[in-house]
């Protein structure tokens, strides 16, 4: 790997009273690559994700940015350090048009990228970037969860972050639109953006990123490269689960 | 319907079959404008257990959710004991026998294990009755009686869910995730009070992405894949597909 | 010693009396998820019956007390939470708290209504003002030792219902996961009605007790502001924790107690900071309260705000101008006045529209901060003297600028903090205006500057002077006001079109998502606020000005919240709906109370119909905004939505257009009154729609709509049931019923049959 670890994440663990939801995890995000986050339900990955952007405090460990500790800082202040993400369970502006979700984006984004940040033609640019210019005047409320997910991408790519954290960004996508949206990533790491992918749809993981970690348990027990980690025992026993002996 | 599974299990006539407790015909259901189910069905036959495999985020929560009466269906039928109940509410289905244990633990985090315990018992029954067979089965319960169910660890807590199931004398259990975030000892544990219960009489219909855990205690297993049923068979026949349906092969 | 003793007492009996209020408060607000404003109301309401009961009916004090406490609180308890409470619990903070505001306002207008404010009412205490025992050589009345029994009682009944009832724990339960309370066979909503009813029988006892421990006459306002007082006691357990409140209670009655015992003699503002202590306290309680986690949207709103543009704005004002120009032609020169007043309370209202409207926060006391506005541009800036004294520019920038900055002060403690906790902030700050500020009628010395902060509790504020428009005559001021209006809505529309805008909507929409994206919350939220404490505060000193003379009357906080209630009744979203709301309390209540004087002065035998009816107009207008959970976009919104398919049935328009113009020519003509011209205006504007909709349903009714109209027509005549179609079960099972024959089962009534027959799954399955 000779990528630089963009985002490092050191012994994060976060305890909710007797649970602990993500325990110890270590793990490296590389500038310019997809990086997969896997793992069955509850094994920590939205948590993990919730302390990466600052929701949520771990009660243990670190998360550097770029070799800056950033285990502090308020969620904006992340952002603006060039974090961005999506929801799981979809965050987008209800009384806003398509066009305007990802226009607010720009509008607190320009702040810190100046005057010569044009949120108006940005919009525009990236509107057709991701595939979206034709329903941008719709209601964000009355477009179905496929194209929602890509309008949640498409508002955390107008703070132009370095690192982009997607939670399930293809359920509730059609067969075709999960393909429109694997090029768009490729598209986009290949400019230097990182990008971590939490995603049920394996075989869509397998196919975008070159390293994956699986998560179980709140515990990384696997991290390698798609065809290791499906090789893997103790991936393969954490989905389909031990045989119960009786 | 039910004729549809009999014919897909391909074993035996519908009139041999033991009569279906829990039924979803044709059911679909949303969240807000979305649909998720797009037409499950389901039986649930009396002394059975049903595993529902399947991904995350293929509708298994959902359709358990719809089965208790959380979330009403937008289309089909639901029927317990052959009688339609569509539009049921949550505390109803809870009176008439179907006892639900949700994704995530199904306690009160701020009650204590007592208080706990004393929820789940229907007017009439005596507190210490329920105490003594949930604390009978599960004697670090006993232990804990008074501490707060949040602090207890994952399995305890699990535990403690499952005594409602003991406490109310269910007809039904629908088990939700019975195994999230938990140790494979106390899954095994978990399991095994199930059985023990199936064997009280009781007919269980659990969702569950661990598919191996479940399966040697099903009588039938189906599959759901993006808000469809896709397979139904016996566990081994399920078993054997089962690295495709989870890791695309 | 002695002394310090009975003030102990007299501390703890206060605190008491706030733990009830406050332990019913907390009750109800966890359970349900309403805080509910108007516990002081019902606290009040429940006062007056008692008077009713005891006095007026000479009814036994026990008979009176136990009927108030056991059975009437708690009754309006239950209605409340049957009626209203019930539909609030996925609906935006600001619709609950408008709701339960407006039962208070309802309850206040009503009271007043049956029970005239100007003659005196006293409730003695329990056993008489006298019946006193003597304790440690201090003499107590047996009131002050019931209600110190009763809040020790109450705390330990209160404790034995959560840990040994089956309903407290279920009670525990419904916060804990009301969905788990459900599969667990209890129904939260029924668990919420049983905790209404105790909260409400709880304020209701409060009520009782309180009036004559604080001095005994009855009064509507005071007593209900008195038990918002234990707003501090909740906060001091979060509002979540009773014991904590309970604590919370004690530390305020004893601290007001002696904070009004030992202070020297020389601080004659002791009075007032002891009455103004628990709205203190609340602020301090603020500042230490943990930040609240970052929340995505909890609630899928169902307010639509349709966004026009800066050009249709621009439009819609210029128009709005030259009516209110014409207006100033054609209307009666003594309707100027209220209508001067009316303008003045918009421009206050549209300071709700970018806080309210577009962030999602709330601020209940507006009329406080102009209270800021005016006082600041009273001091510093009337030119000249006499009758030719002006209120300059110097005096409206100060005036606005320094309600900002108060207004900055007042959020920036509650910013971390849930929308609620902002608008209880604001709840006090009103508290602290009224108590502290507005009652610095005497001159004192602050800081070198010798004077008084509202001198003889009414001022004087000449008419505004703005360059070559002299506010002096009404005519100049209605259009000027207008203007002004109109400039402030479309700069506001115009905000609303641009990236602050946007980000505002945006966190209003999703905290949790806008945070994400970079935006700092609380500098966007103070930010806001201080913009809407600016136009409150503009908007007060106008008003004052335009009036000529102000009282501390006029910023009080039922007024304040009259004002918000009925803007958001108007639409909160829309600059329209600030008009409608500045409009109904600025002029509204004038019209309508003067039409009825005039009527009951021309007919005399109806004069106690026609007297009664403004009561009915306030009771009624409380009632609209109980309603506003149904149309939260508000009034002005639906209107707008029921006018837009007229366009398609032009007639009907132009029916309404006839009659509206018929309406001015009968005016100009002397044979209806300004007033009733109004009215029937009004009516004209609300009905066209109405009319529209029977009169060419076809063309103004949507299609699915027109449908279901349709379907109801084709219902058969009960004769041809079973012939023409086959008989639904429900039919069927109607039948046998009256037939006497054991009625065959109906498919939606199995799930009650099983019910009622004990457990018939099992049966069916196991035999």
């Amino acid at each position: 790997m000779a990528e630089h670890p963009l985002l490092q994440t050191r012994g994060v663990t976060v305890r909710f009273g007797g649970n602990v939801a993500v325990d110890d995890v270590s793990l490296d995000v590389a500038a310019g690559t997809i990086t997969g986050l896997i793992g069955p339900n509850g094994a920590g990955k939205t948590t993990l994700f919730n302390t990466v952007t600052g929701m949520q405090r771990p009660s243990a460990g670190t998360i550097l940015l770029d070799g800056q500790d950033i285990t502090r800082r308020s969620p904006a202040r992340r952002a603006h350090l060039g974090i961005a993400r999506t929801f799981q369970r979809l965050e987008l502006f209800l009384s806003l048009s398509v066009r305007d979700n990802v226009r607010v984006a720009g509008d607190i984004a320009k702040a810190r990228h100046g005057r010569s940040f044009d949120v108006d033609a940005e919009t525009d640019r990236m509107l057709e970037l991701t595939g979206l210019t034709a329903i941008a005047e719709e209601e964000v409320a009355a477009i179905p969860t496929g194209r929602a997910r890509v309008v949640e991408v498409a508002r955390a790519l107008m703070t132009r972050p370095r690192l982009l954290l997607l939670d399930e960004p293809a359920s509730g996508q059609t067969e075709h639109e999960t393909e429109e949206f694997a090029a768009l990533l490729r598209g986009l790491a290949d400019t230097g953006l990182a990008v971590c992918l939490v995603e049920h749809d394996l075989p869509l993981v397998m196919q975008l990123c070159r390293t994956i970690h699986v998560l179980d348990r709140g515990r990384v027990i696997a991290s390698g490269t798609p065809a290791e980690v499906q090789a893997s025992p103790e991936v393969i026993e954490a989905y389909i689960g031990q045989e119960v002996v009786a | 319907m039910s004729e549809t599974l009999a014919g897909a299990l391909g074993v035996l006539p519908e009139e041999l079959l033991a009569p279906p407790v829990l039924e979803l015909v044709g059911v679909r259901a949303s969240y807000g404008p979305i649909e998720v189910l797009h037409g499950v069905d389901l039986t649930v036959r009396a002394g059975q257990v049903v595993a529902l495999l399947g991904p995350n985020g293929g509708g298994k929560s959902t359709t358990v959710k719809v089965a208790c009466g959380l979330l009403p269906l937008t289309s089909g039928e639901l029927r317990y004991g052959g009688r339609k109940v569509d539009g049921i509410s949550a505390q109803d289905t809870a009176r008439l026998g179907v006892c639900t244990i949700p994704e995530g633990r199904g306690i009160f985090a701020n009650l204590s294990v007592r208080e706990n315990l004393w929820l789940a018992t229907g007017t009439g029954v005596s507190r210490a009755a329920i105490e003594e067979a949930a604390f009978g089965r599960f004697p670090i319960l006993g232990d804990r009686r008074n501490q707060l169910a949040g602090s207890m660890s994952g399995g305890e807590q699990q535990m403690l869910a499952l005594s409602r199931a003991l406490a109310t004398d269910p007809a039904v259990l629908l088990l939700d995730e019975l195994s999230m975030g938990l140790a494979p000892m106390i899954v095994s544990q978990m399991y095994d009070t199930v059985a023990q219960l199936v064997e009280e009489g009781i007919s269980v219909l659990v969702a569950e992405q661990f598919a191996r855990t479940v399966l040697p205690i099903a009588d039938v297993a189906a599959v759901m894949l993006q808000g469809r049923v896709t397979a139904v068979g016996s566990p081994a026949e399920i078993d054997a597909d089962l690295s495709t349906t989870y890791l695309g092969g | 010693m002695e002394l310090f003793l009975t003030y102990t007492i007299v501390g703890l009996v206060l605190g008491s009396v706030y733990a009830i209020a406050a332990s019913g408060l907390v009750l109800t607000y966890t359970t349900s998820g309403v805080f509910n404003f108007a516990h002081g109301a019902q606290a009040m309401l429940a006062a007056f019956l008692y008077w009713q009961l005891s006095v007026g009916w000479g009814l036994p004090v026990p008979v009176a007390f136990l009927l108030v406490v056991l059975v009437l609180g708690p009754l309006v308890g239950v209605v409340l939470h049957r009626f209203l409470m019930h539909g609030l619990r996925d609906v935006a903070e600001v619709t609950k708290v408008i709701v339960t505001v407006a039962v208070l306002l309802g309850m206040v207008s009503l009271s007043q209504w049956v029970w005239d404010p100007t003659e005196p009412r006293k409730v003695e205490m329990l056993f008489g003002n006298s019946a006193s025992v003597e304790l440690f050589g201090v003499r107590v009345r047996y009131h002050e030792i019931i209600c110190l029994v009763a809040a020790a009682l109450l705390a330990i009944g209160l404790r034995l219902l959560f840990t040994r009832s089956r309903l407290g724990v279920t009670m525990r339960g419904v916060v804990d996961d009301p969905d788990l309370l459900r599969l667990n066979g209890h129904n939260p909503d029924r668990v919420a009605m049983a905790s209404w009813a105790l909260g409400s029988g709880l304020a209701a006892f409060a009520g009782v007790l309180v009036t004559p421990v604080a001095g005994g006459s009855l009064e509507a306002s005071m007593l209900t502001l008195l038990i918002i007082d234990t707003f501090a006691a909740a906060m001091f357990g979060r509002l979540q924790s009773i014991p904590r409140t309970f604590v919370g209670a004690l530390v305020l009655g004893l601290a007001s107690t002696y904070l009004l015992a030992y202070a020297p003699s020389s601080w004659d503002w002791a009075g007032n900071v002891k009455t103004a202590l628990p709205m203190i306290v609340l602020f301090l309680v603020l500042l230490v309260l943990p930040q609240d986690r970052l929340r995505g949207a909890q609630v899928r709103t169902r307010e639509r705000s349709r966004v026009p543009s800066v050009r249709q704005a621009l439009g819609w004002g210029v128009a709005f101008v030259a009516i209110v120009a014409l207006l100033t032609k054609v209307a009666d020169p003594l309707m100027h006045g209220s209508f001067v007043a009316g303008l003045a309370f918009a421009i206050i209202a549209l300071s709700l529209v970018p806080l309210t409207g577009y962030a999602g926060e709330i601020n209940l006391v507006p009329l406080s901060f102009g209270a800021v506005g005016v006082i600041v541009a009273y001091h510093v800036g009337i030119v000249g003297s006499g009758l030719a004294s002006r209120m300059g520019w110097v005096g409206l920038l100060a005036g606005t600028v320094a309600a900002a900055l108060v207004g900055g002060l007042v959020a920036l403690p509650a910013l971390r903090l849930r929308g609620l906790y902002l608008a209880l902030a604001t709840m006090a700050f009103g508290g602290l205006v009224s108590t502290l500020v507005l009652t610095e009628i005497h001159p004192r010395s602050w800081f070198g500057w010798e004077g008084a902060i509202f001198p003889t509790g009414t001022i004087m504020v000449p008419p505004v002077q703005l360059g070559p428009f002299d506010l002096d005559s009404d005519a100049t001021a209605m259009i000027v006001l207008a203007a002004i209006f109109a400039l402030l809505g479309t700069g506001i529309v115009a905000l609303r079109n641009t990236g602050y805008g946007r980000r505002l909507v945006a966190m209003k929409d999703s905290p949790a998502a806008s945070a994400m994206l970079g935006q700092s919350l609380v500098r966007l939220k103070l930010g806001v606020f201080m913009l809407s404490a600016a136009i409150a505060g503009l908007g007060g000193i106008l008003m004052a000005a335009s009036a000529g003379s102000v009282s501390t009357d006029a910023f009080m906080i039922t007024a304040s919240l009259a004002l918000v209630m009925l803007t958001v009744v108007g639409g909160v979203g829309y600059v329209s709906g600030a008009l409608f709301g500045g409009m109904m309390v600025g002029m509204g209540f004038a019209l309508v109370n003067g039409t009825f004087r005039d009527l009951a002065l021309t007919h005399d035998a109806w004069s106690p119909v026609l007297g009664s009816m403004g009561h009915l107009f306030a009771v009624l207008v409380a009632l609209m905004g109980i309603t506003v959970n149904q149309n939260p976009s508000g009034i002005v919104h639906q209107l707008c939505g029921g006018y837009r398919p007229l366009l398609r049935a032009r007639p009907v328009l132009y029916v309404g257009a006839g009659v509206a113009a018929l309406l001015v020519a009968l005016n100009l003509l002397g044979v209806i009154g300004d007033w009733w011209l109004a009215i029937a205006l009004f009516c004209v504007v609300a009905l066209t729609p109405v009319l529209g909709q029977v009169w060419m349903a076809e063309r103004v009714l949507p299609p699915e709509q027109l449908e279901a109209h349709a379907a109801r027509r084709r219902v058969l005549p009960v004769e041809r049931r079973g012939l023409d179609a086959p008989m639904t079960p429900e039919e069927r099972y109607d039948l046998d019923v009256a037939l006497g024959l054991p009625p065959r089962p109906l498919p939606s009534h199995d799930v009650e049959v099983a019910l009622a027959g004990g457990v018939p799954l099992k049966e069916a399955v196991r035999g």
